[in-house]
């Protein structure tokens, strides 16, 4: 294994999805992995997202908003008030909104990103790079 | 300038004054003949004259009270339409972007896998440009029900005709209709939402098309107009060659879910919203018909700051 990482050629950035659509994250899961850059762990539901963020501390979370049970500004939320998953920086994935409904929304907080679904891979990993850069 | 009325309006707006005035002229007729005082005969007829004006303007202020109640229903129930509308549209939204959002992570893998195979690399091109016009469907339907901000771009009118035509390529050569372009030459730019502009054309050439089904023309021209406050616009024609539209039904044309298809598929908003798109960017659209003739929608877009 170790010799398959050495043909890597850059440090491969984790990111975390949390999303309840489990075809999306497997596909986003195979095309960001796919770039040879990221490395990517998926949780279905918003309290397995929390506990794979602590566990691993990935570089960055993919977190939808509409979820069942917890939606994704509770599980970001969570996510700030932890010491350990604090300064994780979050995009949120969401089917609801057009950026120019962001502003005047509840999800406007803390700085986070956001990406509209549908979303194309090179935007989808434009907005990836600014964030973890 | 006054706005011209025609004699029958007239009639319709001063015709208890017109009685009064032509009972005082019988009056003084037959009181010439039996010629009574002077005096009275004045004071009858400018009473019957202030009678006859004042029942007037209060038949007037009825019937425009009477107006301006039936204006409000029928903006109060549009605005019911087009709240039951929104509610629809923002949880179909929700449930057709999720699965719409798959397929284009699902082709964008695709892709990567068969970058050595031109031929199906085109199959799943198309497949996403398909799933990304399905989305913004579903957007023109979010806008055309909420107040969204429009993503404003200075630009040439002509590409995004020409985009609009590409998604309707396929129905274009499949009913053999031939497309005629007239596109004038230094149009001004214009700042628009490309997107929605998109989706105006879309909607009127899908029109056209449904209206084509034996084959046509489609007609799209493109000139500069001249706005009526001195601002330049831009005025672009789409015409077709087919069954038009009766009269009757032009007049509620943009009416939400109103259909002169018969077709199932057709929900009656495609011009609704098409008009949404319009008045946000302060243009103008105008229908003309012929039966059996064929059809004219004229576009108009300020070539200014909206």
């Amino acid at each position: 294994m170790d010799f398959f990482k050495k043909l890597v050629p850059v440090t491969k950035k984790t990111v975390l999805i949390i999303d309840d659509e489990e075809d999306f994250c497997h596909f986003v899961k195979l095309n960001l992995e796919e770039t040879k850059y990221f490395e990517v762990l998926t949780a279905y539901n918003g309290p397995d997202g929390i506990d794979l963020a602590i566990r691993y501390q990935p570089d960055l979370i993919l977190l939808d908003i509409i979820m069942p049970n917890m939606t994704g500004t509770e599980v970001a939320e969570a996510l700030r008030s932890n010491k350990a998953t604090k300064d994780i920086p979050i995009i949120f994935l969401t089917a609801i909104v057009k950026r120019g409904e962001v502003g005047s929304t509840e999800y406007q907080f803390g700085g986070n990103f956001f990406i509209f679904k549908p979303v194309k891979l090179d935007e989808l990993i434009h907005e990836i790079g600014a964030k973890i850069r | 300038m006054m706005p011209k009325i025609s004699v029958r309006q007239q009639i319709e707006k001063n015709g208890l004054l017109l009685i009064a005035v032509m009972m005082v002229g019988i009056y003084w007729a037959f009181d010439y003949v039996s010629s009574g005082h002077y005096l009275t005969r004045t004071l009858i007829a400018v009473l019957v004259i202030v009678y006859g004006f004042f029942i007037q303007s209060l038949i007037n202020s009825r019937k425009a009270a009477l107006e301006e109640t039936q204006r409000t229903q029928k903006q109060l129930a549009q605005s019911e339409k087009l709240a039951a509308l929104g509610a629809v549209a923002a949880g179909v939204a929700h449930e057709v972007k999720n699965p719409l959002a798959i397929i284009v992570q699902g082709v964008e893998f695709l892709k990567m896998a068969l970058r050595d195979n031109a031929r199906l690399l085109d199959v799943t091109e198309r497949i996403e440009k398909s799933a990304l016009r399905a989305d913004n469907i579903v957007k023109g339907l979010l806008s055309y029900s909420r107040e969204i901000a429009l993503k404003m771009e200075e630009t040439d009118i002509e590409p995004v005709i020409d985009e609009a035509l590409t998604f309707v390529d396929h129905q274009l050569r499949q009913k053999r209709i031939n497309v005629k372009k007239q596109y004038a030459q230094d149009l001004p730019k214009i700042i628009m939402d490309c997107d929605q502009i998109k989706q105006v054309f879309t909607n009127l050439f899908t029109n056209a098309i449904e209206a084509m089904p034996g084959g046509g023309i489609l007609g799209i021209r493109t000139e500069q107009a001249g706005g009526g406050n001195g601002q330049a616009s831009v005025k672009v024609v789409v015409s077709d060659t087919g069954e038009g539209i009766p009269e009757d039904r032009i007049r509620r044309i943009f009416d939400p879910f109103f259909t002169t298809k018969e077709s199932e598929r057709n929900t009656g908003l495609g011009l609704s919203i098409t008009k949404g798109i319009i008045d946000k960017h302060r243009g103008t659209i105008e229908i003309e018909s012929e039966p059996g003739r064929g059809t004219r929608v004229v576009i108009g877009l300020p070539a200014g700051l909206v």
